[in-house]
């Protein structure tokens, strides 16, 4: 099967016309990429970074990408620790620091977005609803990411939001927009794109959050995949889905 | 008291008349499968049976068990385990809503001779022990007709007989009909005046103790004559 | 001669790995713990809200179950007379939420109560994210254990101490208070025990349906999970909380009530 492959993609080389600028992913068609790659990813990456794995396994065909998805803070903690982890994208840099990973590069950024149940009904309209005692809100706990950046937003617009539910992470928060238990959440604004029809968004006026990634392990196709998140391919998939681009 | 007793279980049926009158006791001899212990039940209402039962001046068939005031004590006593002696003498007076329950219990315990054993819990006492406080714990109630199954079967060969003697003077200081189930002849001698021979849910003969020490009727009541003669 | 007890002492091998697994991981909790910052972490307010929250809820919960689940394990002990079908169907309803995640537990109790719910939507108030939610959350997944633990002590009780009782006057009720709930006590201390700590230490159905909001749904295995993201010292530290309420529920039990599960 690899020599099959080798040798198809060594043709597929030869008959592509000028020789073509190699790919970020250094593809050496004589020994093909084969390996593992276990990936901790930031919850809010999900659809996207599966996608993402899917092209690259298309690509690499001898590869086999495993990703595990979480609240960063928890991924970094189990990192820490020393889970097998080869690949860890973070949804801040704090996170990426306390996992203690070195050699990290920011590869998208995020902003934050209010989520509310389709139609609406509680006619939130911003921000400033959030203080609204009647209403149910839920929101990140403020021991992952994005309720660190939750917090500081309302800190900096000096609102008080009155808060129903902290969650354990930001698709927890999402699900309960979804479903209509809450009337609005704070979540990213590639979560909002993620579950577009169930929910709504509303955009605020917040700073933009680094997702830096980075290698933990000395694996081939580890670097390959990183390469394969920074290359233009990547960066295409991750814009598809609402991130923004690196800073 | 006075019964007409049908019951159909299954392959096995029952269909006998009894009658005892008040202060006396009636033994109902029988082997094994007879029928005896299901006579019993149908008096007691723990088993459905069809014909009228007369204790007393009331009619009781079709009453549910608790409001027949009828005694029992069982072949294997079953004193609840929880209580102590005098708790489970006095559950029947309590639950009736006497006015002393403990006080009437008491005058049971003493009456039977075990008023010392008040405190003390089932499971420790002897097995004549036993008889006697489930004895105690079915007259508390005041019952218009008491049933004893088995009484003795369940003791040690070696106690049997001053048991047996207690318990018949005790039944004769009574004044209520009493039956007592038994295969033995023995109880039946001592315990009873009257008795009616049960074999395959029919009454085989109906006699006065002594009648049937003369004139055995089936086959079954000469031997079991023939064998206690020999004692 | 005191006589040879019939134990194979092969047994041990697998006893002993048995007993190894359930008590290490204990053994390393109580190693790793950071005892000289175990006041400091433990002292902070959250710590207080949690625990007593979690106290309080299960407590709760246990009595609910035990209202609830003592009549419901009679129903199942005495209905060897029923068609098949329904003494099936309802054993087979009251082990769902034993085999059923508790996550999904929880999303079900949304669907249902929350405010968008099957029943919840007619409701004139708010069941998710409130205290109530917490205690329904863990009657679902902890009621059972009550249930068959009553009904297994109910089908050792002799029927013929009833069928005694009735003899000498006591009406249905009368029986089972007097008699059945006496005779089957220790196994109702037994299922509450054990409603008791699994309610303590539900997670995934409460934080699903009840969210989690310090003093008011953030029960201590929530707090313990959340604290585990950036301070493992103090996720430690609650879970030896934990451990220790455990530890006194079961010491405090005295043996005659319990028999078979306290030393």
């Amino acid at each position: 099967m690899r020599l099959l492959a080798a040798l198809l993609l060594l043709a597929l080389a030869g008959c592509s016309g000028p020789s073509p600028t190699p790919s970020t992913t250094d593809f050496d068609p004589v020994s093909p990429l084969s390996g593992e790659v276990t990936v901790f990813a930031a919850a809010s990456l999900t659809e996207t970074f599966e996608r993402i794995a899917r092209v690259f396994m298309q690509e690499n065909p001898d590869v086999t990408v495993t990703l595990s998805f979480g609240g960063s803070s928890g991924l970094a903690t189990q990192i820490a620790e020393g889970a097998p982890a080869d690949v860890f994208a973070a949804a801040s840099p704090t996170t990426m620091q306390a996992s203690g990973a070195t050699g990290a590069q920011n590869f998208a950024t995020n902003v934050l977005e209010i989520a509310v149940p389709a139609g609406n009904e509680a006619g939130v309209t911003g921000l400033d609803d959030f203080a609204n005692a009647d209403l149910a809100i839920a929101l990140c706990a403020v021991e992952v990411p994005c309720g660190a950046a939750s917090d500081t937003l309302f800190k900096q617009k000096a609102i008080t939001p009155s808060v129903d539910t902290y969650e354990q992470d930001v698709r927890a928060v999402l699900t309960k927009v979804e479903l209509g238990e809450v009337d609005a959440g704070l979540v990213y604004s590639t979560d909002v794109e993620a579950a577009a029809g169930a929910v709504q968004g509303i955009e605020v006026d917040s700073a933009a959050v680094d997702y830096p990634i980075a290698q933990l392990t000395d694996n081939e196709a580890a670097a390959a995949f990183i390469a394969f998140v920074l290359s233009e391919k990547g960066q295409k998939m991750l814009a598809a889905a609402g991130f923004g681009a690196a800073a | 008291m006075k019964a007409s007793l049908a019951v159909g279980r299954g392959s096995f049926s029952l269909d006998i008349e009894l009658e005892v009158a008040a202060g006396r006791t009636l033994a109902l001899l029988g082997p094994n499968g007879a029928g005896k212990s299901t006579a019993l039940a149908a008096l007691a209402g723990t088993v459905p049976s069809s014909g009228p039962i007369t204790v007393g001046d009331r009619r009781i068939e079709g009453l549910p068990v608790e409001q027949r005031r009828i005694g029992m004590v069982f072949q294997d006593y079953l004193l609840f385990p929880h209580l102590t002696v005098l708790e489970n003498v006095a559950f029947g007076p309590r639950v009736l809503n006497f006015l002393n329950p403990t006080d009437v219990a008491k005058t049971w315990l003493d009456r039977l001779g075990i008023l010392d054993l008040a405190s003390h819990r089932p499971p420790h006492l002897s097995g004549g022990q036993q008889q006697r406080v489930a004895l105690a714990r079915a007259l508390a109630t005041e019952p218009e007709l008491l049933l004893l199954d088995e009484p003795l079967a369940a003791l040690d060969v070696e106690v049997r007989d001053s048991v047996r003697s207690d318990l018949a003077a005790h039944l004769r200081a009574l004044d209520i009909p009493t039956i007592v189930v038994t295969h033995s002849f023995e109880d039946v001698v001592e315990l009873a005046q009257d008795v009616v021979v049960l074999e395959g849910g029919r009454v085989t003969q109906r006699a006065t103790v002594r009648e049937l020490i003369k004139s055995p009727a089936t086959a079954y009541v000469r031997k079991l004559v023939a064998a206690w003669g020999e004692d | 001669m005191p006589p040879r007890r019939s134990f194979p002492p092969l047994l041990w091998i697998p006893a002993g790995v048995g007993l190894a697994l359930l008590v290490l991981p204990l053994v390393g909790l109580v190693v790793r713990a950071p005892w000289g910052q175990l006041p400091a972490l433990l002292s902070q307010s959250s710590v207080a809200l949690a625990l007593g929250l979690s106290i309080a809820t299960s407590l709760i919960s246990t009595v609910i179950a035990l209202v609830l689940g003592v009549p419901l394990a009679l129903v199942l002990a005495r209905s060897y007379d029923w068609p098949a079908i329904p003494r099936r169907l309802i054993r087979a309803l009251v082990t769902v939420p034993l085999v059923l995640p508790p996550v999904v537990g929880g999303v079900a109790l949304l669907l249902l109560l929350g405010r968008r719910g099957l029943i919840g939507q007619f409701l004139p108030f708010q069941i998710p994210f409130t205290p109530a939610a917490v205690v329904i959350a863990q009657v679902f997944v902890a009621m059972p254990f009550l249930v068959l633990s009553v009904e297994g002590a109910l089908r050792a009780v002799d029927t013929r101490y009833e069928v005694a009782a009735a003899t000498l006057g006591a009406s249905r009720f009368t029986i089972f208070r007097r008699i059945t709930l006496p005779l089957v006590a220790p196994g109702i201390a037994a299922g509450a025990l054990l409603c008791f700590t699994r309610a303590l230490g539900e997670f995934g159905a409460t934080i699903t349906f009840a969210g989690s909001f310090p003093g008011r749904t953030q029960t201590l295995p929530i707090a313990t999970y959340l604290q585990l993201q950036t301070d493992p010292d103090a996720a430690i530290a609650l879970s030896l909380v934990l451990m220790l309420v455990s530890v006194v529920v079961l010491v405090s039990l005295r043996d005659r009530w319990v028999p078979g599960v306290t030393a």
